[in-house]
């Protein structure tokens, strides 16, 4: 895995942070913010919108740990944590945290290198399986919508089911719209003339 | 009790409490004896009390039986001097009369049997009657054999004394015509002088007393009671003795020095400067009381009072008795069996409070100790695990100050060489910090289940790190042994880890280590033996010795922990560690109980 990723490093230590910053680029990535507590690091994130981030835990201000629960909640990436500590307590909430890996300083440029690679296999993979699974959702919702209009259509008209899936057919492709689209407008118009029944019901 | 607790097992040794119980029971035991002891000089005292009492009463009845014997004497020398049939001889002068004198005589010497001799002397010296009793019969020595006695002490001496006064000779033993008389023949001589009536000095009347009469009296006194009963005259010979050979020692000049005064110097000074008294001395008990044997008519007494001549200044005699000390204890000594009987008692009754209250000190004390070692180790280890993590931070900014150095020295091999050492040195730190940290944390034992003999393969297969570029063979032999015993997994992997990395270390670059389990036996619970023996080049003394202690290691790079380690997590599992001394090669035996504490 050669891909270069934009990373977000955040530690209270500038000598440190420019160690990771040379490292990183060192093996090939970019490191598009620094960050030298948790709020800058929330900040970095909402404007670089990175791949990856790298964050101390023990920070003024924000700690690493409660920044990181700021950033997932509002996109999904991976994350790194490095601490000098290691106590039972600290690595519960980095876990409930959702982070992808924990290292203990003191860390090495090997430690770093295999952390991003393992970590950044590991949010692929899983991002692979949450579009596989937003899919799966979307497909599940236009069929039962297409159903509905096509139930409509059959009372209006007096069609068979077939008749009416081809007439949704038809119109699908002459108004150049998706199936579940004009399926949708079927519904929403049926609801809109008649009253009482609720569209998604 | 939790697994941390059980870091120092206490180690008590039956020297230990021997010791310590003799500290206690020594004092106690000696105690215990002097009051035993003081009871029995007790009773000794109070015997010797009764005997002090009974001596003087025995001494002052023996003397007064002297007395009046002597008193009983001297009567009867006045009755036969101042005999009417003398009295008539003195005028008349004839046979008749003389032989009515004998008569008289003879009689009496016949019924009295006290007298060895009983004569009538003439002022001239020449003996005019007497009377010998022999063998209890009363004989009148024929006119021809009576000698002259002119010469003799008792007779120039009665010569000279007044009317009604007594002449007393000292005791002795009889000696006719220059020989001592065998067997010896103690006599006393009373002798008075006889006067006419006319009032000139006509003569003595002489009486042999018999010694023997008087000393088998006092004898016989003393033969009932326990002690001697002796009697001495004023130079300190003895009388009556306690063997015959210690008696007349003034008779015979061999027998000088068979003095009281040498036999009991320490009592004779007292014995022979005051008229009576008692004495304990370290020979015994001495009561004795002085006894003048010149008895006195009532004339003769009167004259002395006037004199003022003390009984004592003259050849008086002394009645002692002596109780030796074994014979004032002999009393005493029938509580003996007794007071050792209780001594005996007491000493095992005290025996086993003293083991008692050794060992449960001991264990106390051990507890205590156990205790604050464990409070210190936790301080110390608190500290540790502190000093471990903030310098985390700084090793982190050495790592990476290093790595950066060597990004830019890249070109420069020499430099780089440099950060190189510098870098490894780091990792020594590193490697340093973390197992202090783990050496000094508090030891927290999860047990549970483990195949011994699995997590030894299993620990075997992850070294192979390092043992990269060498070739060891590993063996385990074979064994019925059940490899399961309770104990925390992790914990007792660091220590197989831990040995066996020492004795990688020690076979390179090739060799072999093999691994044996053996079921033992640890403070009386079943356990399991697992020995670890490499092909290395084996253990000096030096080495056995301190292979266990924090920080002493024979590896460049070693940290000296790891084997300290070790034997801080068998100890908390109630097991033993130790090195082996049978070579080739370094042993170390590890023995843990297979139940969980």
């Amino acid at each position: 895995m050669n891909r270069k990723l934009r990373i977000i490093i955040a530690d209270d230590e500038p000598f440190l942070l420019s160690y990771m910053q040379e490292t990183l680029i060192e093996l090939g990535h970019d490191v598009v913010a620094q960050a030298a507590n948790g709020r800058e690091l929330i900040d970095a994130c909402r404007e670089h919108q990175p791949d990856l981030v790298v964050t101390d835990i023990r920070m003024p201000e924000v700690d690493g740990i409660e920044a990181v629960l700021a950033i997932t909640a509002q996109q999904q990436l991976p994350i790194i944590l490095v601490s000098a500590y290691h106590d039972a307590d600290l690595l519960g909430r980095a876990r409930s945290a959702g982070t992808m890996a924990y290292l203990v300083k003191p860390i090495q440029k090997a430690d770093l290198e295999t952390a991003i690679a393992i970590a950044w296999q590991r949010y692929e993979e899983i991002s692979d399986l949450r579009e596989e699974a937003a899919q799966l959702r979307q497909t599940l919702a236009d069929r039962k919508v297409i159903e509905r209009a096509k139930g409509i259509v059959m009372r209006e008209r007096g069609l068979s089911e077939e008749e009416a899936y081809q007439l949704l057919q038809k119109t699908s492709w002459d108004t150049n719209r998706r199936l579940a689209e004009v399926a949708e407008m079927i519904v929403v118009a049926q609801s809109a003339l008649r009253g009482g029944e609720k569209p998604g019901d | 009790m939790s697994p941390t607790e059980n870091l120092y097992r206490p180690s008590i040794t039956r020297r230990a409490i021997v010791l310590r119980g003799l500290t206690i029971f020594a004092p106690l035991a000696i105690a215990a004896a002097a009051v035993l002891l003081g009871v029995y000089l007790m009773r000794v005292r109070n015997e010797t009390r009764i005997v002090r009492v009974e001596e003087m009463n025995r001494v002052a009845a023996q003397s007064e039986i002297i007395v009046s014997d002597f008193q009983a004497v001297a009567g009867d020398l006045m009755i036969l001097a101042g005999g009417r049939t003398l009295a008539r001889m003195l005028v008349d002068g004839t046979l008749q009369t003389r032989d009515a004198v004998t008569e008289e005589y003879l009689l009496f010497a016949q019924q009295r049997a006290l007298y060895d001799q009983l004569r009538y002397v003439d002022v001239a010296g020449q003996e005019i009657i007497r009377v010998n009793y022999r063998g209890e019969k009363a004989r009148a020595v024929p006119e021809a054999e009576l000698q002259s006695k002119s010469n003799r002490y008792y007779h120039i001496a009665t010569n000279q004394l007044p009317e009604g006064a007594i002449f007393v000779s000292p005791l002795d033993l009889n000696v006719e015509r220059g020989q001592i008389e065998r067997p010896a023949k103690p006599v006393i001589r009373f002798a008075t002088p006889v006067f006419d009536e006319r009032g000139d000095r006509r003569g003595m009347v002489i009486l042999n007393y018999l010694g023997a009469v008087l000393l088998d009296k006092l004898r016989r006194a003393a033969a009932t009671v326990p002690g001697e009963m002796m009697l001495i005259n004023s130079d300190g010979y003895w009388l009556l003795g306690r063997t015959p050979e210690e008696e007349w020692g003034f008779m015979f000049p061999d027998r000088k020095e068979r003095t009281f005064g040498h036999a009991f110097p320490d009592a004779w000074q007292t014995v022979s400067t005051l008229s009576q008294g008692q004495l304990l001395t370290t020979s015994g008990l001495f009561t004795f009381t002085t006894v003048d044997p010149h008895v006195r008519t009532l004339a003769q007494r009167r004259a002395d009072d006037l004199n003022r001549r003390s009984a004592s200044a003259r050849d008086a005699w002394k009645v002692v008795s002596y109780v030796p000390r074994r014979e004032l204890e002999a009393r005493a000594r029938d509580l003996v069996p007794l007071l050792v009987g209780i001594q005996i008692g007491l000493s095992f009754v005290l025996g086993v409070l003293c083991w008692w209250l050794a060992r449960s000190s001991l264990l106390h004390q051990a507890d205590r100790a156990r205790v604050l070692q464990s409070e210190r180790l936790a301080a110390i280890g608190e500290a540790m695990a502190g000093l471990a993590h903030e310098s985390r931070n700084a090793l982190q900014r050495s790592q990476a100050g290093l790595e950066m150095l060597a990004r830019r020295v890249g070109d420069r091999p020499e430099s780089l060489a440099i950060v190189d050492e510098v870098q490894s040195a780091h990792e020594h730190l590193r490697d340093l910090y973390e197992e202090v940290q783990s050496y000094a944390a508090p030891l927290q034992l999860n047990p549970e289940t483990v195949d011994l003999r699995a997590l030894i393969e299993e620990v075997w297969l992850h070294l192979a790190g390092e043992r990269e570029g060498s070739a060891i063979e590993f063996v385990a032999v074979p064994s019925e042994c059940d490899p399961s015993c309770m104990v925390d997994r992790r914990a007792i992997g660091q220590v197989v880890r831990n040995i066996l990395e020492n004795a990688i270390a020690a076979c390179k670059p090739r060799g072999k280590i093999a691994v044996a389990i053996s079921p033992a036996v640890i403070d009386g619970r079943p356990a399991i033996d697992v020995t670890i023996r490499d092909s290395g080049p084996g253990l000096s003394t030096e080495q056995r010795r301190h292979l266990f202690d924090a920080f002493f290691t024979t590896k460049e790079h070693g940290t000296g922990l790891g084997l300290a380690i070790a034997k801080r997590i068998v100890d908390g599992h109630g097991g033993t560690i130790s090195a082996g001394d049978i070579g080739p090669g370094a042993v170390i035996r590890m023995t843990l109980p297979r139940g969980s504490r």
